[in-house]
């Protein structure tokens, strides 16, 4: 049910005539996990609390440091030593405090993703690394839960959304793990950018109107400003969602 | 079979700057291997040290996602894209 103080903060977006009230309600009632909080899971989680997401989990295990200060927008210099959920849970409930923030300070791994993702509606991938995107990819499609994939290296960036069972799934762009390689450029820009467009992606996701990047990859390329939507396939023989 | 390989800007700069790029082959591997004969300082990016096409490389065959050793025909776009790991 929305207050009358919710159909004030979410007027304008309640205007918009897809979405509604009923829309808004649907948000209101919905349970989001942001996995990771650092440029991209700074500013979708933000974004998440503005739109109004009922109840937001947002999980990492890792300390502010001055070297995330130029894209992670929830983590302040005063925040630095301090660990990134609660600094993101002080945030959040000050720019929005009807939301519900749960955080979790644990690294996510095989044996508890099951139960960081247990009754959520989506997942939104803001890791920073892809062993772990393959753990919450499989966790995602076990439990069927949509899966809003970014990644960003520098001015370049890519989104999908992962629909268990119907999309290709991440193992299936990637059919193996990928070696790592130390620190990866990054402005603050991209992440930002990218986190807008999961986030959009989850509120049509959750509200039921729109078009999804469902079995397509957006790529940003910031340098030369384009935008190019690619078909993807899923892998009939994937070993996390193949039949 | 005459097919233009669409390179993302982080590879444009090992072939000269050049983004798109004509290049003869009959299927994505030996398209590969013709562009990094031509630019050998792709070959780092594209290939592992053991010769196999790396992982974060991804190909698109007319904005389709398609595999190493998928056929190509006369005029189709390959767009070569590396996976943005970073968050």
């Amino acid at each position: 049910m929305l207050t009358e103080s919710d159909l004030v903060r979410y007027g304008r977006q309640i205007l918009y005539t897809d979405f509604g009230e009923e829309g808004q309600r649907r948000l209101k009632q919905s349970h989001v996990v942001v996995a990771g909080l650092g440029g991209l899971g700074s500013a979708s989680s933000v974004y998440l609390a503005c739109a109004g997401i009922g109840h937001i989990t947002v999980v990492d295990g890792d300390f502010v440091e001055l070297s995330n200060l130029n894209r992670q927008i929830l983590h302040w210099e005063e925040d630095i030593g301090e660990r990134k959920t609660l600094s993101a849970v002080r945030k959040l409930a000050k720019l929005n405090p009807s939301v519900e923030v749960t955080p979790l300070f644990e690294r996510i791994t095989p044996s508890n993703v099951g139960g960081i993702i247990e009754g959520a509606h989506t997942v939104i991938d803001g890791m920073d690394n892809f062993e772990t995107r393959f753990i919450l990819n499989s966790a995602c499609v076990g439990a069927g839960i949509p899966f809003i994939h970014a990644g960003i290296n520098g001015l370049l960036g890519e989104v999908t959304t992962i629909i268990p069972r119907k999309t290709p799934c991440f193992a299936c762009i990637f059919p193996q793990g990928l070696a790592e390689e130390g620190a990866i450029p990054a402005f603050g820009v991209t992440p930002a950018l990218m986190a807008a467009l999961q986030v959009t992606e989850a509120v049509k996701l959750l509200a039921g109107f729109g078009d999804l990047l469902a079995g397509k990859m957006l790529y940003f390329n910031g340098e030369t400003m384009e935008f190019t939507v690619v078909d993807l396939v899923r892998n009939p023989e994937c070993s996390v969602c193949g039949f | 079979m005459s097919v233009t390989v669409r390179l993302q800007l982080l590879l444009s700069q090992f072939a000269d700057g050049q983004e798109v790029v004509e290049i003869t082959a009959d299927n994505n591997i030996d398209c590969l291997n013709n562009l990094t004969a031509q630019f050998p300082g792709l070959r780092r990016w594209l290939f592992t040290k053991q010769g196999e096409v790396a992982t974060y490389v991804r190909l698109f065959i007319n904005r389709r996602q398609a595999s190493v050793d998928a056929e190509l025909k006369d005029g189709d776009e390959l767009l070569i894209l590396l996976a943005a790991v970073g968050g």
